[in-house]
């Protein structure tokens, strides 16, 4: 079996960050600041959900049952996502957050996390898993019960029961 | 270097898929005019559209003129039958008609058979029904019925939209508005099945 190092080392220094860091943190919390990855820059986004509506309102927009978002091979899958966005008629239609709830799925190619609900706001740019996280990286996985992550570092903080099981692979 | 790790791959996944989920909705949000106040058109045009209609009789097939609310209205159509005496429900085959807000909005719309009750305060498009807005969005479906009264705009079948956002499709779908009493918000419902595409960067 062709081992494969410069990965296993890559994990390793990920999970000696994680674990430092977890320690030297008097609330536990884990903090690891990484790089960015740019975003393709054409592509098809399809969703499809059982219905949708758009509520101007309340300025929410909700996608119910069996959601699922595409783009290219990354999918995003909930039971619900809801878009709030900004009903000042005096002021540019932004959307402020997005929520995706029950059964939250991320999924690229063999990598899948999961949680039971995730937000997504938009003013400072940041992702805010919670409730029965769980990462899986091939045969490398996390699990924990918070994980925020600012989308323009790349800082994330991972809390409570923090679990890493490291795994080579093949 | 750690771009290529599995961290960083995470974190690229979240950067990618949630300004695009972001893109798409705010795209989606366009289907709708912006001002609240272009919405509300629904409301100021219901009654003199249908007293139009009524006036128009068998033997006027066409109407050009202003509404109530200041929009300017083109109804075009090979045959008016009226049902009843009282002309409380019309038939209108072949209908087209071209709703002018101002002269940047406008919007057309088309079907085989247009149907008014005038007593209801209903009318009801069957058949190829399309309609088509200045903002380059179109719609499609076989059916799609007003209930002037509750502010109500509904289809019973599949409705196609598309426009510079990409595509909805939807087994159904429902426009209305919130609070009649205050004239303000609306809501678009999608049903029995949403699938929307949208295309970026092309």
């Amino acid at each position: 079996m062709f081992f494969n190092v410069n990965k296993t080392l890559k994990i390793f220094s990920f999970l000696a960050c994680l674990f430092i860091l977890q320690i030297s943190q008097v609330s536990a919390d884990t903090n690891v600041s990484l790089g960015s990855i740019e975003m393709g820059k054409s592509g098809t986004i399809e969703v499809n959900s059982d219905s949708l509506k758009i509520d101007s309102n309340v300025g929410i927009a909700t996608f119910d049952g069996n959601v699922e978002i595409k783009l290219n091979k990354i999918i995003l899958k909930a039971q619900k996502i809801t878009v709030t966005y900004s009903t000042d008629e005096n002021s540019k239609q932004e959307i402020t957050e997005i929520l995706a709830i029950n059964d939250v799925f991320f999924i690229s190619n063999k990598d899948i996390t999961k949680a039971d609900r995730a937000l997504y706001s938009l003013s400072d740019n940041t992702i805010k898993l919670s409730g029965n996280i769980l990462i899986n990286q091939g045969s490398t996985s996390f699990s924990g019960e918070e994980l925020s992550i600012n989308l323009d570092t790349g800082q994330g903080t991972m809390s409570g029961h923090v679990k890493a099981i490291l795994g080579s692979d093949e | 270097m750690l771009k290529d790790d599995k961290y960083s791959s995470l974190v690229a996944i979240f950067k990618v898929m949630l300004p695009s989920l972001a893109l798409i909705i705010l795209s989606a949000l366009f289907l709708l005019p912006d001002s609240r106040t272009k919405i509300q058109a629904l409301n100021t045009i219901d009654k003199s559209t249908l007293n139009i209609v009524k006036k128009a009789g068998i033997n006027k097939p066409s109407f050009r003129g202003t509404l109530a609310s200041g929009s300017n209205l083109e109804l075009y159509a090979t045959e008016i039958i009226t049902k009843n005496n009282d002309k409380n429900i019309i038939e209108i085959n072949e209908i087209s008609a071209r709703l002018e807000l101002n002269k940047k909005t406008w919007a057309t719309a088309s079907a085989k058979k247009g149907i008014v009750n005038i007593s209801e305060q209903t009318a009801e498009m069957v058949g190829k029904v399309s309609a088509k807005g200045s903002n380059g969005i179109s719609i499609e479906t076989s059916d799609l019925k007003v209930f002037y009264a509750k502010s109500l705009v509904k289809t019973e079948g599949v409705v196609f939209m598309k426009g510079p956002f990409g595509t909805i499709k939807a087994g159904s779908a429902e426009f209305y508005d919130m609070n009649q009493n205050s004239g303000t918000g609306y809501v678009l419902l999608f049903n029995k099945g949403v699938k929307m595409q949208y295309n970026f960067g092309e």
